[in-house]
């Protein structure tokens, strides 16, 4: 693909007037092309200048350093050939919905009559028939984010560009939509040509980019390009989507918390059982772990695992369970079927019950999913989350698992070690320290 | 989508023929009358601005007189306004969209806001009447200027505003889908402002009113000049105590006030709501009359197709869009605009820095005439009108703000009080001044009182219109906590209302208290047949000064009262605003 419609090189951006020191600028040593046929995502953590990207690849603004160029030529000003999607619609609310689309055709210089029948055309594309003459405080937020597409394909764009599309919408709204622009997309007869999109959503990047660049913050800059070859139409139960999701999961808690691999689960326990190898938490409660434990330690510290299935009275899953949970922790080795208390286990079974919480919570803190969730509660303006969406992060993270199970015991594990609890009425996840008033707040109520 | 008569018309075709063109045939009638009003006040504007000068015009005081003299009064406030609107237009665009250019125009804004009427006067009137010597065109504009400072300030502060709050994503949507000037002003600006000017439009006529009497009639040193009109009716009336000639020049003002409200601003406020930017609420406009009436016309329909669609689909369509990746070629306009806007701004800025620099020279030589007496004098009236501004502000409160609440909080009395407030707000409460001082003579007054209420009289209205629209847009869920809690009367005024109404109380404090101090110089000097009636202030002061054509006075009243009034705003009422705009704001 040596075509580049867009090409993007060594862009600086600074929204500060003293543009020359370093840690004022917004975005740093941007370089990028867009081929013809590409869909091509942007995603990064809030504040990280995707959309001041964005604004710039459209050209309405122009960087502090570098140059666009669309086709070979500089861009000065705001491209002709380009529809922008804006976040939140950008509908005026005194237009109907058909003049609202209309408005982006004057400036092209189409007549009255073709206006209308590209108006009629992208309403019918789009499927807003019988929508025309509605206002857009009359629709839904879907609705909305349809007419705002329907209005950049008005104008035939070569590109297509969308700043965090689908956010305003509902979980199943924005599915419907990314499907529809992906279709569109993959009508080569039809503009666009290819499309550009900016995301904080792996889901939603896995499920449309066909290329997919991370970006970093402070300042912001791309930080790792990732091909998505998956065929479309994908399927998002697919064993292979989730394992791109996965992945890009793991590259993206690798940037962000380069620290080192917390201890993987060991090979002699995933032989026995092919489907724990996925397991991050096994499902286990801690009083089994400490079970476990006190058995190893009043067989020496070293017993075979068979011996031990033997002389206690509970299934061997459990035991499994439960060994995996204190060899994720480090309080147990196990090389060749043999359990072998550690210095850190001794340690702990030595330990006061409060200082056994201590070591428990030095070494929980270590976990991968801890910090990533630990991570979540903490960029959250409250330190909590709702369960829901805890939910759908363990579910892209372990598909195996019974997200549910799973939670139940991440929040006993939490517990057990004062880092988070459960508040069932606000049915939410709180960081210790962090809990709400638990009286009737009522700015939180105005607040939805 | 069929119209209302398209519908009728489907549903009973025979029967409703002959009623919907004898209608139509009535709107067009009705249209056809407007035009030709207008057409006429052009002719009567003509007219009168041509007349030869005549400074004193002698007022007739018959009754038969009053609606003529009502329609004169009545065209110089629509000029007034046509030119506060457009002057509104370049202002607020210039101060939003030009660099840095709101850090001067702004508070130069705000100082003129704080000057009263008077202070305009000599330079006004002097420079127009040398400029046409032999008609009266410049009298008649140094009268409408003078109108024109009365209204103007608030609707170009509204503007201004209005412009700046457009949402990030509308004025880029503008940009990236390349709408030209013209495009951007009718399709985003002017509706983005729609609400915030027809309001202070509204507001504005009210202030342009208020000091009608002295926008007619204005005594200069030795000259004394009228011109023919309701105000200066009002004046020689209270000036030969013709108590008949009072009353109906009051009645003959109320009537227009009344008129004007309900022909022209509520129209425009019910279609005004088109343009709400929020989201939700019903989009079905309530219809008025006048809608009704425009709507039905043919010709009115004709204006719109034939005549305004093609203009606004030109204007739209003029200045072709260039390719972006081309290194645009600026068309002669255009660079030598950035030029003009450059140099002739760099430009304008040295003249103005000049001129004030000058004027300040000038104007210091003309203040260091008064003598440390004069100016303890002038710090005295200061502290004195300061005290009766405070004083008609804290009475004010004590009453707008429950009946304001009370008011407010309860749609249907909104909708039963609003217009009578509208109403009294925009009477000018000047022309009711002599009633009072016969009043206080009865009642045995002190002239102090008298004054403070006076005062009341003329700016209470802002407060309690301010109340009514802050605690109308109260959530119920406030309330309804209120309730569900059993908070107590006093729980719910300290939680709940205060707090609520709490930008809007400061809000109408700001205007209403400003008001006071350029009521001043009606309130604190009344006159009634030969006699006057006056109490130590800054007021009455600047008054008399300009009657007794003492300059030097005039001009150091003028500069104590802007600087006390900008002093004030900065140092009580900005923190307040402050306050008001991060602990109070109900903006989630």
């Amino acid at each position: 693909m040596a075509e580049k419609i867009l090409e993007i090189q060594e862009v600086d951006y600074s929204y500060r007037a003293d543009r020359t020191a370093h840690e004022h600028l917004a975005l740093q040593h941007i370089s990028f092309a867009i081929h013809p046929g590409e869909i091509v995502a942007f995603l990064g953590p809030s504040g990280c200048g995707k959309s001041t990207l964005m604004r710039i690849a459209c050209g309405l603004l122009n960087p502090y350093r570098g140059q666009v160029l669309w086709r070979d030529k500089v861009v000065s000003g705001p491209l002709m050939e380009v529809g922008v999607v804006f976040q939140q619609f950008a509908l005026y609310p005194w237009l109907t919905i058909s003049q609202n689309i209309e408005q982006v055709l004057i400036p092209r210089g189409l007549n009255p009559a073709q206006r209308k029948q590209r108006v009629s055309e992208v309403i019918t594309l789009i499927g807003l028939d019988g929508f025309e003459e509605a206002y857009p405080r009359e629709l839904s937020g879907g609705m909305k984010q349809r007419v705002s597409i329907a209005r950049a394909l008005a104008i035939h764009p070569e590109l297509l560009l969308l700043d965090e599309p689908f956010s305003q919408v509902d979980a199943l709204t924005a599915e419907t939509l990314r499907t529809e622009v992906v279709n569109l997309w993959r009508d080569r007869e039809r503009y666009p040509q290819s499309i550009i999109f900016v995301s904080h959503d792996i889901h939603e990047v896995v499920s449309m980019a066909s290329r997919i660049m991370v970006m970093g913050d402070k300042p912001g800059h791309i930080q790792k390009v990732i091909d998505n070859p998956l065929a479309y139409p994908r399927d998002p139960r697919s064993t292979s989507f989730q394992m791109m999701v996965e992945k890009l999961h793991d590259i993206i808690t690798g940037l962000y918390l380069p620290e080192e691999q917390a201890p993987t689960i060991a090979t002699i326990v995933s032989s026995w059982s092919g489907a724990f190898s996925m397991v991050p938490l096994p499902l286990v409660e801690v009083r089994d772990v400490i079970g476990i434990l006190e058995a190893v330690s009043a067989r020496g510290g070293n017993v075979p695992l068979f011996r031990l299935n033997d002389e206690i009275d509970t299934t061997f899953t459990s035991i499994l369970l439960a060994t995996k949970g204190a060899e994720l922790l480090g309080f147990l080795t196990t090389p060749e079927d043999h359990l072998i208390m550690t210095d850190i286990g001794k340690e702990f079974m030595l330990a006061s019950k409060k200082m056994q919480k201590q070591i428990f919570k030095n070494r929980f803190v270590q976990l991968n999913l801890f910090k990533r969730l630990k991570d979540m509660l903490e960029r959250s303006p409250e330190g909590r989350f709702p369960r829901q969406i805890f939910l759908e992060e363990l579910a892209i993270h372990c598909p195996l698992e019974d997200p549910k199970k799973l939670f139940r015991i991440l929040i006993n594990w939490g517990k057990y070690a004062e880092l988070w609890s459960y508040q069932a009425a606000i049915s939410s996840v709180v960081l210790v320290g962090r809990e709400p008033v638990p009286v009737l707040d009522l700015e939180e109520e105005a607040n939805p | 989508m069929p119209t209302m008569f398209e519908r009728i018309q489907t549903n009973y075709p025979d029967s409703s023929q002959f009623l919907n063109k004898s209608k139509m045939f009535f709107m067009d009638v009705f249209v056809l009358l407007l035009l030709s009003a207008f057409l006429y006040s052009l002719l009567i504007l003509a007219r009168q601005w041509s007349a030869p000068l005549d400074a004193k015009v002698e007022i007739d005081l018959s009754l038969w007189a009053l609606p003529q003299y009502a329609f004169l009064s009545f065209l110089r406030g629509m000029t007034a306004f046509a030119i506060s609107l457009a002057f509104t237009m370049v202002y607020g665009y210039i101060a939003a969209y030009r660099p840095k250019a709101d850090r001067v125009l702004i508070p130069v804004l705000d100082i003129l806001q704080s000057i009263p009427v008077i202070g305009f006067l000599p330079s006004a009137l002097l420079a127009l009447v040398s400029l046409f010597p032999s008609k009266t065109v410049g009298l008649e504009l140094a009268s409408i200027l003078m109108i024109f400072t009365g209204q103007v300030w608030g609707m170009t502060f509204s503007f201004y505003q209005s412009l700046k709050t457009i949402p990030r994503d509308y004025l880029e949507m503008s940009s990236m889908y390349r709408f030209n000037f013209w495009q951007r002003f009718i399709r985003l600006e002017l509706p983005s402002s729609a609400m915030a000017l027809t309001w202070n439009s509204m507001m504005g006529m009210a202030g342009g009113w208020f000091f009608l009497m002295i926008c007619e009639s204005f005594t200069l040193g030795r000259n004394d000049f009228r011109l023919p009109g309701l105000g200066a009716y009002m004046t020689v009336a209270v000036a030969q105590n013709n108590f008949p000639a009072i009353i109906g020049g009051l009645s003959v003002m109320m009537a227009l006030v009344v008129l004007i409200n309900f022909g022209v601003w509520s129209p425009l406020l019910v279609w005004a709501q088109k343009f709400k930017m929020e989201e939700g609420g019903s989009p079905v406009l309530p219809s008025t009359f006048f809608s009704n009436v425009l709507q039905k016309s043919r010709l009115w329909n004709f204006i719109l197709v034939k005549i305004a669609q093609p203009i606004d689909e030109y204007l739209s369509s003029v200045d072709k869009v260039q390719d972006a990746t081309q290194p645009s070629q600026p068309s002669w306009f255009k660079s030598y605009g950035k030029y003009f806007w450059k140099y002739g701004g760099y430009g304008l800025l040295v003249y103005v820095a000049g001129a004030s620099v000058w004027f300040s020279i000038k104007l210091a030589q003309m203040l260091s005439h008064l003598s440390s007496a004069l100016w303890l004098d002038i710090l005295q009236s200061t502290l004195w009108t300061f005290l009766r501004v405070s004083a008609a502000t804290i009475l004010a409160s004590l009453w707008t703000i429950p009946l304001g609440i009370w008011i407010g909080s309860n749609v249907k009395r909104t909708e039963r009080f609003q217009p009578l407030v509208q109403i009294l707000a925009s009477f000018p409460a000047p022309m009711l001044y002599p009633l009072m001082i016969m009043l206080m003579q009865k009642m045995g007054m002190h002239l102090n009182l008298a004054s403070i209420l006076m005062m009341m009289m003329g700016t209470q209205w802002y407060l309690l219109f301010n109340l009514i629209a802050g605690a109308s847009i109260v959530p119920s869920e406030f309330r309804e906590v209120g309730k569900a809690y059993g908070f107590s009367r006093m729980q719910r005024w300290k939680l709940i209302w205060i707090p609520a109404i709490f930008p809007s109380l400061v809000t109408g404090l700001v205007t209403s208290a400003g008001g006071s101090w350029n009521a001043s110089i009606v309130t604190e000097y009344v006159s009634l047949g030969s006699e006057s009636y006056s109490v130590q202030g800054l007021g009455s002061m600047i008054t008399t000064s300009a009657a007794n054509g003492n300059f030097d006075l005039l001009a150091a009243g003028v500069i104590v009262m802007a600087l006390t009034v900008v002093f004030i705003n900065r140092t009580l009422w900005g923190p307040l605003y402050k306050l008001a705009e991060t602990k109070f704001t109900r903006t989630l």
